[in-house]
């Protein structure tokens, strides 16, 4: 988990110098790509998040789906601004067909991202910072010979990390690793979402 | 008033947020449980952990939980055939780095913690069982060894590996055992538990494993270690005296682990799919504990197919014998049950202790006999004659007439003059 969380801050110390880099070649105010106007981006997520297995050892890993909007928010001084929200649902059941326990997890996520576009004639490579919140709810449900007891459950937390991105005209392939809080624990995650623009 | 609000907001907000203090016993949390009257059925429960020092970390008075614990055991064995090594220098090896510090995910609801996930409520689940039973050896029991009045280790999702530098572990489905090199205990995790209740959360595989170190305690520990060490270290398959020893100490495992739960079924809710056929002979009320006899195991006579298919000729060594000892197991302790008159009573009050009193004795035997010969000797029959010197006589006689019916053959006749 620590060497997890140490590759991340060394991701992240050496993404803030390409960054401006790329910032300073690409995004310069009113030539952001073709970034900034009224467009969104629209599209479909994979997230794996691990978090410290309560062994103490390892990691457990839990997967969620959903979709996420994106709304560039024009120039920044240097690269651009932006802001996402995404809508995530996951499931799992741990334990055997007798005794278990799962979840089914709805949650939020709203993030702000700035970051820099780098054209390549038919594509444009963008890569960004971003930092998120998520907040949501579901239900906990415990099986046993008695019937199942079902529980609500909340679940909040904070995200940084670093994504980069491809456009292929209206086409968009995103990948991003971060780590943040879940639910007071930590946790490194990586993301993979496809999508389009419009 | 001012100040107590002001204590029980930030009690509550430490709470909100998994840092309040809540940790050390008693401590109110949920868990898995039999249901009273109803051993074989399992529902959760509020339970008081009463000994807990840091339930967030495993640490209760008497046993650590630590996690992801590894044991190698090619290691050990080669530590043990190289090393002039002593029992409490063989645990500190196996111990290796000592495993992790636990993670349980906790919430508190005011009352109590509850597990937030599956692992979580294995581990709760863990820590009461081994306080349950911890208390079940002391008080009910009696054992006065370092099995139970030394700390305990049990590593949470640990694994038997093949060896240091090789990290894939031989031994991590869903199982829990004790290890004498470590002298601890160890659960496994599964991706694929059965339809059964798990094996750690059952809390008479639980009791089992426990006796499993007082077995090795009362009948090596220090005094015989050497005699332990030369019969892990014999090469080649398991001899009859070692299917005869991994019997006595399976079937006196079982009948502690019947004694704490008070059911001779207590095996069958983890038996389950794949393992149903071990059920057939685990099960100490079942038809063949009900016909098994020293002359059945050695002939396969009376004993139903699906059973014979595991336990015919047990007490021919050779490789298959690993897996036939338990069938040896299911004679030991369907004989005490027998003998305690088939009373859960008599036989945590009136057969558990004197036969915990016997097992010194029984392995003083073992040792000598195995000294002169050179190699493992089990005399059986030791481990009858002090048990039945120490129990009342109305036990003595049920005891005697048990061991008539099933022990056939297994003795010189009038050996055990106590039954005369």
């Amino acid at each position: 988990m620590m060497r997890g969380a140490r590759l991340i801050c060394g991701g992240l110390a050496c993404v803030g110098p390409l960054l401006w880099v790329t910032s300073a070649r690409a995004t310069e105010p009113g030539d952001a790509g073709t970034r900034t106007g009224n467009q969104a981006a629209v599209e479909v997520l994979v997230e794996v998040a691990a978090t410290p297995s309560v062994a103490g050892a390892g990691t457990d890993l839990d997967v969620a789906y959903g979709v996420r909007g994106f709304w560039p928010l024009g120039g920044a001084p240097v690269g651009f601004w932006g802001v996402d929200v995404a809508a995530l649902a996951a499931f799992a059941r741990e334990g055997g067909e007798r005794i278990a326990v799962s979840e089914s997890l709805l949650f939020l996520e709203p993030r702000l991202l700035w970051g820099a576009a780098l054209p390549l004639g038919v594509a444009e490579w963008s890569l960004y910072l971003f930092l998120g919140a998520h907040l949501g709810g579901g239900v906990r449900t415990y099986y046993s010979d008695a019937e199942p007891q079902i529980r609500a459950l909340a679940r909040w937390g904070g995200r940084l990390g670093v994504g980069h991105g491809v456009r292929f005209g209206d086409g968009w392939l995103r990948m991003e690793l971060g780590g943040g809080i879940r639910d007071g624990r930590p946790e490194v995650l990586s993301t993979l979402g496809l999508g389009w623009w419009y | 008033m001012k100040h107590q609000l002001l204590h029980f907001a930030l009690v509550g907000f430490l709470c909100a947020i998994n840092a309040c203090e809540m940790r050390s016993g008693p401590v109110d949390v949920e868990v898995l449980v039999a249901r009273p009257q109803e051993p074989q059925q399992f529902q959760l429960s509020t339970v008081t952990l009463q000994t807990a020092v840091d339930v967030h970390q495993g640490i209760a008075e008497r046993f650590r939980i630590r996690g992801g614990l590894q044991v190698n055991a090619q290691t050990m064995m080669d530590t043990l055939a190289t090393d002039d090594i002593d029992r409490s220098q063989m645990n500190e090896r196996a111990l290796g780095e000592g495993g992790a510090v636990v993670a349980p995910r906790l919430q508190w609801d005011g009352a109590r913690y509850v597990a937030e996930d599956f692992d979580t409520l294995q581990y709760l689940t863990l820590f009461h069982l081994f306080e349950q039973v911890w208390r079940f050896f002391d008080e009910v029991v009696q054992d006065r060894s370092i099995a139970t009045q030394s700390p305990g280790l049990i590593g949470f999702y640990g694994s038997v590996g093949l060896a240091d530098g090789i990290p894939v572990p031989v031994l991590s489905h869903d199982n829990a055992v004790y290890l004498a090199f470590l002298d601890g205990w160890l659960t496994f995790r599964s991706a694929d538990i059965t339809g059964g209740v798990p094996f750690a959360m059952n809390p008479g595989v639980v009791a089992h494993e426990f006796q499993h170190r007082v077995f090795f305690h009362q009948v090596f520990g220090d005094a015989h270690f050497s005699t332990w060490k030369r019969w892990i270290l014999s090469d080649g398959p398991l001899t009859e005296a070692g299917v005869l020893l991994k019997g006595v100490d399976e079937g006196l495992s079982d009948i502690h682990a019947a004694g704490f739960v008070r059911s001779l079924a207590f095996m069958t809710p983890t038996l389950v799919d794949d393992l149903a056929d071990e059920a057939l002979f685990r099960d100490l009320g079942g038809e063949f504990a009900a016909a098994v006899t020293w002359e059945g195991l050695a002939t396969g006579f009376g004993l139903s197919r699906a059973a014979e298919r595991h336990c015919g000729v047990t007490r021919d060594a050779g490789l298959d014998a690993e897996l036939r000892y338990y069938c040896l197991g299911t004679l030991v302790a369907r004989t005490l049950w027998d003998g305690a008159g088939e009373e859960f009573d008599p036989l945590r009050d009136q057969l558990l202790p004197p036969l915990n009193l016997a097992l010194s004795e029984f392995g003083d035997a073992v040792a000598a006999e195995s000294a002169d010969a050179g190699e493992l000797r089990v005399p059986i029959e030791a481990l009858w004659r002090a048990l039945l010197r120490r129990v009342e006589p109305s036990i003595r006689a049920t005891l005697c007439q048990a061991l008539d019916a099933r022990w056939q053959g297994a003795w010189a006749p009038g050996a055990l003059s106590e039954c005369r």
